[in-house]
């Protein structure tokens, strides 16, 4: 005779339990209490907008328009590729630089200067999607960052490096990003305006004045 | 027995009324972030730990002559330009943080056009005990000087509770010249 280590109460199975499919809740197959929950989920859904695609796609703005981007009223004027900027910006050896010419308008009550994340140069070889630019300018007296007055709506020059003077792009895209504004956080009481969404994309001419 | 259910009822009151008194007098977050105003009129020296202050003038021009810098700059809207004198009381120090809010709420930042930090009093270094006099620059509409009041601190950043000099700029708009002409800061 085998001996048994668990006590030898094995005569007396327990009661075999259903398999899954046959399962029941009250009657009914877990099936129809997952479909049924699976329907009424979407059901509320419906007041949130149900299975249409969330998040508009980011709208494609023409050079030209105005874009609001919480902060900013931004209009892109045109994108030009230059031999320098002296004093305030010079290419590496062999390169150029590009300057994408927008009109920034503050819309908020609080003069500041143009944020360097606003725009960003999306698939332009040599300058990863990501690389803020270079620094800014206006274009009224070559002044680096400029102090922004509100409601003014002043030339400002965003300005990338281009690493080959010539091999320049003819056209390129470009995303604005947009700000919201934050009265408070948990930590602290600052009001200030973060980075929100991308609120426009816009695809833009490149003028060359290397020649 | 009635008596002592009154008095429970009372001092339960009592310690409500505590609880919300108390809540209320607490200073809030804000409260311990903003600036310290200390408070000064334009001709009178305005004292704070690490500097003094005196607004002697305020005056406006369409455009800016800043000294040993050509052309004469100009602007979407006008530059108010501040005379004043600056002594730092304690060590060797910057004023980074100009501003003028509008009586509507606007705030409009020191300006900072190329070639300005060279004679401004935003870029000049103030020795202890050596008043030194000249300019901050500010543009913004004219027709918004009004009722303005102009704002300086040390430092433009992590300025929790430190002295803000506030100075009123009055009810009367400045003259607004063809070209405001600016001196280079320089000691007295």
């Amino acid at each position: 005779m085998q001996e048994t280590g668990s006590g030898g109460s094995e005569q007396h199975e327990p009661e075999e339990l259903p398999e899954f499919q046959d399962l029941k809740v009250r009657g009914r197959s877990l099936r129809t209490w997952g479909l049924s929950a699976g329907a009424v989920l979407l059901a509320i859904s419906a007041a949130f907008g149900g299975l249409k695609k969330a998040g508009d796609e980011t709208p494609q703005v023409d050079a030209g328009t105005a874009i609001d981007a919480g902060q900013f009223e931004v209009t892109i004027q045109r994108v030009v590729t230059v031999k320098d900027l002296k004093p305030l910006f010079t290419p590496d050896d062999g390169g150029a630089l590009i300057g994408v010419v927008t009109k920034l308008k503050v819309t908020d009550d609080t003069g500041t200067t143009p944020p360097p994340d606003l725009i960003r140069l999306i698939g332009v070889p040599g300058v990863k999607d990501t690389d803020p630019p270079l620094g800014t300018t206006n274009l009224r007296d070559a002044t680096m960052n400029p102090v922004l007055t509100p409601d003014a709506a002043e030339d400002v020059a965003y300005v990338w490096k281009l690493p080959n003077a010539n091999q320049l792009p003819t056209e390129i895209k470009l995303t604005v990003q947009g700000y919201q504004h934050e009265d408070e956080s948990i930590l602290d009481h600052h009001e200030k305006w973060l980075p929100d969404a991308i609120v426009a994309d816009s695809t833009v001419k490149v003028k060359d004045n290397t020649k | 027995m009635s008596r002592r259910k009154l008095l429970n009822a009372g001092l339960t009151l009592a310690v409500l009324v505590a609880i919300v008194g108390l809540y209320r007098l607490t200073p809030t977050q804000k409260d311990i972030q903003d600036p310290t105003a200390v408070k000064g009129i334009p001709g009178r020296v305005v004292h704070t730990p690490r500097f003094d202050l005196t607004v002697d003038d305020v005056r406006a021009g369409k455009k800016l002559r800043i000294p040993r810098s050509t052309p004469d700059r100009d602007s979407l809207t006008a530059f108010v330009v501040v005379d004043a004198t600056v002594t730092a009381n304690r060590e060797p120090m910057h004023i980074f943080d100009v501003r003028i809010r509008s009586a509507d709420g606007v705030t409009y930042l020191g300006a900072n056009r190329s070639g300005l930090d060279q004679v401004d009093l935003t870029g000049t270094e103030f020795a202890p005990d050596i008043p030194v006099r000249g300019s901050f620059v500010i543009e913004m509409p004219t027709d918004k000087v009004p009722g303005a009041t102009l704002l300086v601190m040390e430092k433009s950043m992590l300025n929790d509770l430190e002295p803000q000099v506030t100075v009123p700029l009055g009810d009367d708009p400045p003259a607004v010249e063809d070209v405001v002409s600016l001196t280079a800061a320089s000691d007295t």
